[in-house]
């Protein structure tokens, strides 16, 4: 084996990858410079009128913790979310859910059809 | 009439494969059945693996001259594809309609981890030579520490096409395994404070910058490796043609249909090399050392350089990112999530991970092209 042949491929190939991908780090960095969004920057007015490009993250952020009492299934917690962020507009968020009445319902009605029962004869 | 009758049978079976069947192409079937074992049962690549199998299969078939370089077979004339260098670009192009460089992109320094990811790549080169192999077959081996298989077939097509067969199982096999190799080496090399390190949400990327980013790196590879251009070139068609939004139907056809039936060539050309002379010897044993050691030895480089950024930025940077620098898309990405995870449950690296992961599909190509420009004038 030619030692110096090989130590010369050897340190050739690394540096002339390392140079192509530094200079595209380069690019890329004045690239998001000019765009208004440096790297690890936040947007600048130069990109007001871009859509953003939506990074999907692997998992949601998880939502603030809402205190919820025990036995509340979580269809209905869901649905008094929903019910709360639609009367807002978008802008309340509730905090706690917690059952008015002692004792959680039990009987073979599921948690919507009580809903929509209790929602149904509510008026009365 | 009986006795024709009786000629006739005894030629048949003398002719049939039965009789005319050796050792190694008994074991080199054998080889095939159990490559499809791996590739059906326990699910290593098997879009690829399949045909390769098959291929590998067809070509030792005794008698039937069903392989790469039987001249006027069919699979010497799919073979082409793969001697003439248009299988794998072609393949490239299917892969940047489904490649989101984004996260790349929102941190460009992930391409450091990318490129350190590929000194595996040249230290397998050194251990081929030490092993015997000539500069352009020990060029072909270490490519497959890039784990990336159009870049090792383009390669080893241009480099050393005798040793295609061994290259691809190999390169593919171990692309199987990254979840098996890569988490030792990667504990190995990394503290448990610095497995746990969260990284900051990466910053959202303008359409402007994704459409721009693939003209900018063909035109700056191509410049300076243009050897690479091929690869480079087709990986970045692909995703410009995704990023503009204007060719839908382009980019459904090169992420399906073109991709589905160029993978199916590739594999089965690929396979049709694997004759028994051309497999079943030495050399192929140490390939197959050596292809883990370049994953290894690229898995190791890239936390390494993960921990020096670490260092760099204070913290800020989880050094397991480093080991996506290989480019097994998105596999090795989910490894350093998992990996992040085991320690920490609320960590979420997997698009941190992202961008070194496809910062490596450059890479390998890069390299690709610099042991072809340095290796192919010494091919005999």
């Amino acid at each position: 084996m030619d030692l110096i042949f090989a130590l010369s491929v050897i340190f050739t190939g690394v540096v002339i990858v390392f140079i192509v991908l530094i200079v595209l780090i380069g690019v890329m960095m004045l690239l998001g410079k000019f765009s208004g969004v440096p790297s690890g920057g936040k947007p600048s007015d130069g990109e007001k009128n871009a859509p953003p490009a939506a990074v999907s993250a692997p998992a949601p952020k998880a939502p603030p913790q809402l205190a919820v009492q025990s036995g509340i299934r979580g269809e209905v917690v869901a649905a008094i979310a929903a019910a709360v962020s639609a009367l807002t507009g978008g802008s309340g968020k509730p905090v706690s859910i917690r059952r008015t009445s002692g004792k959680a319902p039990t009987g073979a009605r599921s948690a919507w059809s009580l809903a929509g029962l209790h929602e149904n004869t509510q008026p009365f | 009439m009986f006795e024709m009758f009786w000629s006739t049978i005894k030629g048949i079976a003398v002719d049939s494969g039965f009789a005319q069947i050796t050792l190694v192409e008994g074991i080199m079937l054998l080889v095939a059945c159990l490559l499809l074992y791996l590739a059906i049962v326990r699910q290593f690549e098997p879009l690829l693996l399949l045909p390769i199998a098959f291929g590998m299969l067809l070509a030792n078939i005794p008698v039937a001259n069903l392989n790469a370089y039987s001249e006027g077979s069919l699979l010497y004339y799919l073979y082409q594809g793969v001697k003439l260098g248009i299988y794998p670009p072609l393949i490239f192009l299917g892969i940047g309609t489904m490649t989101d460089f984004g996260p790349l992109i929102a941190n460009p320094k992930s391409f450091i981890l990318g490129a350190a990811a590929q000194i595996g790549i040249f230290l397998t080169f050194f251990g081929a030579l030490a092993l015997g192999f000539t500069p352009p077959e020990a060029g072909s081996i270490g490519i497959i520490g890039g784990a990336d298989g159009p870049t090792a077939i383009f390669t080893t097509a241009k480099l050393a096409p005798h040793l295609l067969g061994a290259i691809a199982v190999a390169a593919y096999s171990y692309m199987a395994l990254v979840p098996v190799i890569q988490p030792p080496i990667m504990r190995l090399l990394t503290t448990k404070k610095e497995r746990c390190i969260v990284m900051e949400q990466l910053r959202p990327v303008s359409r402007r910058e994704k459409i721009l980013f693939p003209i900018i790196v063909t035109l700056v590879v191509s410049f300076i490796v243009p050897e690479a251009t091929s690869l480079v070139g087709m990986l970045m068609l692909g995703n410009l043609m995704k990023e503009s939004g204007v060719v839908e139907r382009l980019v459904k056809t090169a992420s399906n249909e073109m991709m589905n039936i160029v993978t199916i060539l590739l594999g089965i050309s690929v396979g049709a090399t694997t004759t028994a002379d051309k497999f079943l010897t030495p050399q192929t044993i140490k390939i197959v050392i050596l292809g883990v050691i370049a994953f290894g030895f690229g898995t190791a480089f890239g936390v390494l350089f993960g921990k020096i950024m670490c260092w760099a930025s204070k913290g800020k940077i989880n050094p397991l990112i480093g080991s996506a620098g290989v480019s097994a898309v998105p596999m090795a990405a989910r490894v350093s999530q998992r990996e992040g995870q085991r320690e920490n449950p609320a960590n979420f690296l997997l698009m941190h991970a992202m961008g070194p992961n496809v910062a490596g599909v450059i890479g390998s190509a890069v390299a690709a092209g610099v042991l072809i420009k340095i290796l192919a004038p010494m091919v005999g």
